[in-house]
C-alpha cells in the first residue's frame, strides 16, 4: 500500500509535468526540451526557502562557509508559490530570445538552458551547496497520505487550468498558431505574445511540479535535474496522446508506473546500472515504434465540434 | 597568452568537425537529428573498443572507427528515418523520434561499458615546442587532421559532382529530384559524410576529454552553439563558430572560473540570437 503510494504520488508529479509539456507542445508547436530546467528550478527555490536553520548547521559544522539555504524557513505554501512564480519568470527571460528560433533549434536552445541551469546548481555553492544537494526539505503534514491529496489537488488545478485555457479564444490562438502561422497573423493576432503566454505558464506549472517533487523526496541533489527527466516526459505524452490531457495522464501512469517505477521488484542482473539502462532501451524503441505506427498516441486529440461552440455561447 | 592559443587550437579541432558534418547534414537532409550527439559518443566508444579491447594503434582505430560510426548512420537514416520521411511528416516528428534513436545508442553503449569514464591507451610522447606553442605529437596530428578535413569537404563541396549534387539538393529538393538527381542517394552521401565527422570529433574529444556516455548530449549543445554562431546553414560559418565557440571556452576557462567553461557557449549562443539571430556568417541567398 504504501509502495502503491509511493508510486502515485511520483505518477502525480510527472503528470503535472506532462501536462505543461502538453501545453508547450501539443498545444502551441514550442518543443521544449528543457524540462528538466524548469523542473529544477521549482525544486531549489523551493527547498532554499523552505529548509530549517539545523541543516545549515549541519553543513557548516562539516566545513561548508554558510550560504542562503536555511537561512529562511518559510511554511511550504510560500515555497510552492514562490517556485511557480519564478520559474514562469525565468522562463519569461529565457523565451525572448529562444522563442524567435524555429521550432527544431528552439528543442536544442531549451536543452542548452536546462543544462547551463544543471551548472548552476553544480557549481553555486552559497546558493544550492552544490552537487551534495539540499536535505531535510520538511514533507507539509509530514503525512504521506496528505501529501499525495496535495499532489492530486495541484494536479487538479493544473489540468483545469489548461483545460480552460485551451478552449479559450486566447486557446484558439495557440492552435490556429500551431497550424498555420500566416493565417493567424494576417488576422490581426499577435503570435509573439500567445506564444509567451503558453511558454511562461508552462514553465510556472514545470516550477510547480519541482516544489513538489523536492518536498516529496525531502533531499534534492543536482544530478537528479539531467535531460533523462526530460525525455522520460516527453516518451509518455507522445506514447500517451500529444493533444489530449487524459491520454497524457494515461501515458504518465503506464510509462513512469510500470516501467521506471513498477519494475524495480524484477530481478535485478549484472551490473547494477543495466536494468535502469535496458528499461530506458525498451521506451526509446517504444518511442520510435509509437511515432512510425500510430503517431497520434493512444488517445487523439478530439476534433472541437461546432456544437461545444455553441454551448459556450 | 600561449595556452590560450595552444587550448583554443585543441577545442577548436575537436568542435570543428562536428559542427561542419552537424551544418551539412541540417542544410541537406532538412531535419535535425538529436542522435547526433549520441553518434559522437558512439565513435568514441568504437575507437575505444579497438584501441583498448583489440589493442590496435589509436590512429588505426580511428580510421575503423570513422567507417562504422558513417556506416551505422546510414543504417539509422533508412531504416527509421526514411520511411517517415516518405509519409512526409514534419521536422519536428523526425527531431522526436531521433531522440527516442539517441536514447537506445547512450544506453546500449551504458550497458556495455558502464558508468565510468575511460581514457585511450596511447604511446607516451615528450611534448614538443613549435614556436610559441607547446603539444604533444598527436595533439599537432589532431589540429593538422581538422584543418585538412575540413579544407577537404570544402573542396568537395565546390568542385566535385558529389558535392554539386548536395548543393543542387539542398537549394531545392523537388527541382532537383525533377531534374534526375536521385537524392536519396544524396542524402545517404551526406549522412555517410556527417557521421564519419561526428565520430573523428568524438575521437578528438575522447583524446583531450575522458570518455563518459555523457559526452555526446553535452557536446551537442556545443556544437549547436557553433552552428548558432556561425549562421546554420553556412558550412564555412560553422568551423569559424566553432573557432569562436572554442576560444571563448578556453579564455573562460583560463581567466574567470574553469567550471562554466561549457556555460560560456550557452551565454554566447543567446547572445547572438539576441543581437544577430541569423547568425554571424548567415548563408546569402543566390
Amino acid at each position: 500500500m504504501e509502495y502503491l503510494l509511493t508510486i502515485l504520488t511520483i505518477v502525480g508529479i510527472y503528470c503535472i509535468l506532462g501536462l505543461a509539456l502538453n501545453l508547450h507542445f501539443g498545444y502551441t508547436n514550442l518543443p521544449n526540451f528543457g524540462i528538466a530546467g524548469f523542473f529544477a528550478i521549482g525544486a531549489y527555490t523551493s527547498a532554499i526557502l523552505t529548509v530549517p536553520y539545523r541543516f545549515l548547521e549541519m553543513e557548516i559544522f562539516a566545513g561548508f562557509p554558510g550560504g542562503v539555504p536555511g537561512r529562511i524557513e518559510a511554511p511550504f505554501i510560500v515555497g510552492i508559490l514562490a517556485a511557480t512564480v519564478l520559474s514562469g519568470f525565468v522562463g519569461f527571460l529565457i523565451g525572448i530570445p529562444v522563442l524567435r528560433l524555429r521550432e527544431d533549434y528552439l528543442a536544442v536552445a531549451s536543452i542548452g538552458v536546462a543544462e547551463a541551469i544543471h551548472f548552476i546548481a553544480l557549481n553555486e555553492l552559497w546558493l544550492t551547496i552544490g552537487s551534495a544537494g539540499i536535505r531535510l526539505i520538511p514533507m507539509p503534514f509530514a503525512n504521506r497520505y496528505l501529501f499525495f491529496l496535495i499532489v492530486l489537488l495541484v494536479l487538479a488545478i493544473v489540468y483545469w487550468v489548461i483545460s480552460r485555457l485551451v478552449r479559450s479564444p486566447f486557446g484558439r490562438v495557440w492552435r490556429a498558431t500551431r497550424e498555420d502561422e500566416t493565417v493567424t497573423a494576417s488576422l490581426g493576432k499577435s503570435i509573439v505574445r500567445s506564444r509567451m503566454w503558453a511558454w511562461v505558464i508552462g514553465c510556472a506549472f514545470m516550477g510547480s511540479a519541482g516544489s513538489l517533487w523536492a518536498h516529496y523526496a525531502m533531499a534534492i541533489q543536482p544530478g537528479e535535474f539531467v535531460p533523462t527527466t526530460t525525455f522520460l516526459v516527453w516518451i509518455f505524452v507522445i506514447v500517451g496522446g500529444l493533444r489530449n490531457q487524459k491520454g497524457v495522464l494515461i501515458g504518465a501512469l503506464v510509462i513512469i508506473g510500470l516501467f521506471e517505477q513498477g519494475t524495480r521488484f524484477l530481478p535485478a542482473f549484472g551490473a547494477p546500472y543495466v536494468v535502469p539502462a535496458l528499461r530506458l532501451i525498451i521506451i526509446g524503441v517504444l518511442l520510435v515504434v509509437f511515432i512510425r505506427f500510430r503517431p497520434e498516441g493512444v488517445l487523439p486529440e478530439r476534433a472541437t465540434m461546432i456544437e461545444d461552440h455553441m454551448k459556450t455561447i | 597568452m600561449e595556452d590560450l592559443l595552444s587550448y583554443g587550437l585543441l577545442t577548436f579541432a575537436s568542435l570543428a568537425l562536428p559542427a561542419l558534418g552537424l551544418c551539412l547534414s541540417i542544410k541537406v537532409v532538412k531535419y535535425f537529428n538529436l542522435a547526433y550527439g549520441d553518434l559522437v559518443t558512439l565513435g568514441a566508444y568504437l575507437a575505444l573498443l579497438f584501441n583498448l579491447s583489440f589493442g590496435l594503434n589509436i590512429i588505426w582505430a580511428m580510421m575503423i572507427t570513422i567507417v562504422l560510426t558513417a556506416i551505422a548512420g546510414v543504417a539509422a537514416h533508412k531504416g527509421i528515418f526514411k520511411p517517415l520521411m516518405d509519409r512526409r511528416v514534419g521536422p519536428l516528428t523526425l527531431l522526436v523520434v531521433s531522440l527516442g534513436v539517441g536514447f537506445v545508442i547512450r544506453n546500449v553503449l551504458l550497458i556495455g561499458w558502464g558508468p565510468q569514464p575511460y581514457q585511450y591507451k596511447m604511446p607516451l610522447a615528450r611534448a614538443i615546442h613549435l614556436g610559441p606553442f607547446f603539444f604533444t605529437p598527436f595533439q599537432v596530428v589532431m589540429i593538422a587532421m581538422c584543418l585538412g578535413v575540413a579544407v577537404g569537404i570544402f573542396l568537395m563541396l565546390r568542385y566535385t559532382q558529389l558535392g554539386r549534387l548536395m548543393r543542387a539538393t539542398a537549394d531545392n529538393p523537388e527541382l532537383s529530384e525533377i531534374r534526375g538527381i536521385d537524392i536519396e542517394k544524396v542524402y545517404s552521401y551526406t549522412w555517410f559524410i556527417a557521421c564519419g565527422l561526428a565520430a573523428l570529433g568524438g575521437v578528438f574529444m575522447s583524446i583531450l576529454g575522458t570518455i563518459t556516455t555523457w559526452m555526446g548530449i553535452h557536446g551537442l549543445v556545443t556544437i549547436f552553439a557553433c552552428l548558432i554562431v556561425g549562421g546554420i546553414d553556412n558550412p564555412y560559418g560553422a568551423v569559424i563558430g566553432a573557432l569562436i565557440v572554442a576560444f571563448a571556452m578556453e579564455a573562460t576557462a583560463l581567466w574567470l572560473s574553469p567550471p562554466y567553461k561549457v556555460a560560456i557557449a550557452y551565454v554566447i549562443f543567446i547572445i547572438v540570437l539576441l543581437v544577430k539571430p541569423s547568425g554571424l556568417f548567415a548563408a546569402r541567398r543566390g
